[in-house]
């Protein structure tokens, strides 16, 4: 089973665009949405819903206001700053929580204890390409990185039972949620864009796969609309041993095909050809 | 005033509004802008501040003595899976570590050492009257928290005036790192763009300000001139402070690195949106009181 991962360093790049369009052409992967906070896959793939659950990754800590003593030794330990005061008694603000457990460690009353905390639904869906395993954060939740390993889990298990491989479609930034994103996979993809702060978010992306070893390649989208800064991106890639894979060309047709809800690839067009031919240079690698 | 700059969805042009918001302000009012993208930090490739100063963000992580007795209760205690006991030693996994400080709370011999290791850095600097803030989290480090919680106290260390307006342009997403960036906000931008996505996306965002409690309003970015971004926040009721037009001279100007106040066409835009977000806040407050 081999997993790639399209990613981007900066956000709106059309990663998803990618994603999509892969998908369709594949026919024959499981697809994994890993952008949990925003998550857009799922609009351009039709899709049934076929099981969900409740994913409990977090813990937070709790105060039980018979036992303490107000001594303060809470707040004094906690690193956070998630130990505040609500009337007379204080209170963990779960939002600043990270469940370390310092307070309840430190607490000489045992007042305190950790409580676990859903962090977002996982769901597996069908489309007419093959099973797809995508999420829901919680309102306001922590842990998205560990969010994103379920769903890349949900993803492996099903590829392994029917033999396939993962497809996986990232989020942007280069912190934990990318890192969780990308670990494991043997192959992945940055989609990036012909704008100074594209190709700055690239090479800072570039350093990230290369520090976990994992083998990467550019997509240049919207090429065309500073080819002087495409060119730029290309000499960035070469000198950092980085291949350009190709080059998509700005196509109006991509939000028509977005706001109809389905990948450019079913229609005519120059980003549906480069993405055509994109996909014929890397399949292979993934069968 | 604070004012802070959303998306949910990346690349709908948060840094372009945050950017060129503080610089068509500076002349008038004293104008901080902070880059919480501490991921992809682009603020600075368009705003070109002197650099003046530049500090290190540290986070602690266990170093074990030989007072250890290998009794265990560090790893057990750990939720980070940072601390093993494995053949007579203890391993510590300082890129799991959360700096935390439980390990050291437990140890019942006092064994436990605390080191620091670099996460990122943060740099203040300055440029044409605009004070710029901007942290930046190590390649390959997984906790930008920590480089955030800097930010904000670097924040409130270099803004002391009243008068003093600061635009934080937040990371992308919906996790806690956006919560972390935007609290303490008067206003809450939502920038957005008239896509299938960006639509999806603002909703998201709309959620997570109104759990919050945060006062926002919405930017659209790449306004086409059609319904679907307008129609939203008419339903909504929620308030479209502005919109800036999808043109591709932008996205060449964009491109460059440069700011739009330089061509006067997106120079009034600015002033006209600041202007409208300034009286915007102003009224909320009369009437929040």
């Amino acid at each position: 089973m081999k997993q790639m991962a399209i990613i981007s360093g900066k956000g709106g790049t059309g990663k998803t665009t990618v994603a999509a369009a892969f998908a369709e052409l594949a026919e024959q992967m499981i697809v994994a949405d890993c952008d949990v906070e925003a998550p857009n896959l799922h609009l351009v793939l039709e899709h049934n819903v076929k099981a969900d659950k409740e994913y409990v990754g977090n813990q937070t800590a709790r105060i039980d206001t018979l036992l303490c003593t107000h001594c303060g030794r809470c707040k004094e330990v906690c690193r956070f700053e998630a130990v505040t005061e609500k009337g007379l008694f204080p209170y963990i603000d779960s939002k600043r929580c990270e469940g370390c457990a310092a307070c309840v460690y430190a607490c000489p009353t045992h007042a305190i204890q950790l409580y676990p905390e859903g962090t977002g639904k996982v769901f597996l869906s069908e489309t007419r390409v093959g099973d797809f395993a995508h999420a829901e954060l919680y309102l306001a939740a922590d842990g998205s990185g560990k969010l994103v390993a379920e769903v890349r889990r949900l993803a492996r298990d099903e590829a392994r039972r029917q033999n396939k491989s993962v497809l996986i479609d990232g989020s942007p930034g280069i912190g934990c949620v990318v890192i969780s994103t990308i670990t494991g996979c043997q192959k992945v993809l940055v989609v990036t864009e012909p704008s100074q702060s594209g190709k700055h978010d690239l090479e800072r992306v570039i350093k990230v796969t290369g520090h976990f070893k994992i083998p990467t390649q550019v997509i240049i989208n919207k090429w065309d609309i500073n080819n002087e800064v495409s060119q730029e991106i290309e000499k960035a890639c070469t000198q950092l041993e980085v291949v350009v894979i190709g080059k998509i060309p700005f196509d109006p047709m991509v939000p028509k095909a977005i706001a109809l809800g389905h990948p450019i690839t079913r229609y005519d067009s120059p980003a549906a050809t480069a993405l055509r031919e994109i996909w014929t240079k890397i399949s292979p690698e993934l069968t | 005033m604070r004012l802070a700059v959303l998306s949910g969805k990346g690349g709908t042009g948060k840094t372009t509004v945050a950017v060129n918001l503080a610089l068509s302000w500076a002349p008038d009012r004293p104008t901080t802008y902070v880059d919480y993208d501490v991921e992809e930090p682009n603020g600075f490739i368009f705003l070109q501040p002197q650099i003046s100063s530049t500090s290190t963000v540290l986070l602690p992580y266990p170093k074990i003595n030989e007072a250890c007795t290998l009794c265990g209760k560090c790893s057990e205690a750990c939720q980070y899976h940072a601390l093993a006991v494995v053949g007579g030693q203890v391993l510590v996994f300082p890129e799991l570590c959360h700096g935390c400080g439980t390990c050291g709370i437990v140890c019942p011999v006092g064994a436990v050492e605390e080191m620091k290791r670099s996460l990122g850095q943060i740099d203040v600097e300055e440029r044409g009257g605009v004070q710029c803030i901007q942290g930046i989290l190590n390649e390959g480090e997984a906790l930008s928290g920590p480089v955030i919680r800097a930010l904000h106290y670097d924040e409130k260390r270099h803004t002391s005036q009243a008068e003093q307006v600061i635009i934080a342009d937040c990371p992308p997403g919906s996790s806690c790192s956006v919560i972390h960036s935007a609290e303490g906000s008067d206003l809450a931008l939502l920038v957005t763009e008239p896509t299938l996505f960006g639509l999806h996306d603002l909703k998201i965002a709309v959620r997570l300000m109104r759990e919050l409690e945060l006062d926002f309003g919405v930017i659209q970015n790449k306004d086409d001139g059609g319904p679907l971004i307008r129609e939203y926040c008419i339903q909504e009721e929620i308030t479209l402070l502005g919109s800036i037009p999808f043109d591709l001279e932008i996205a060449k100007i964009y491109s460059r690195g440069q700011s739009l106040i330089h061509e006067p066409q997106w120079a009034e835009l600015f002033k006209t949106l600041g202007e409208r977000i300034v009286t915007e806040v102003k009224q909320r407050k009369i009437r929040g009181k």
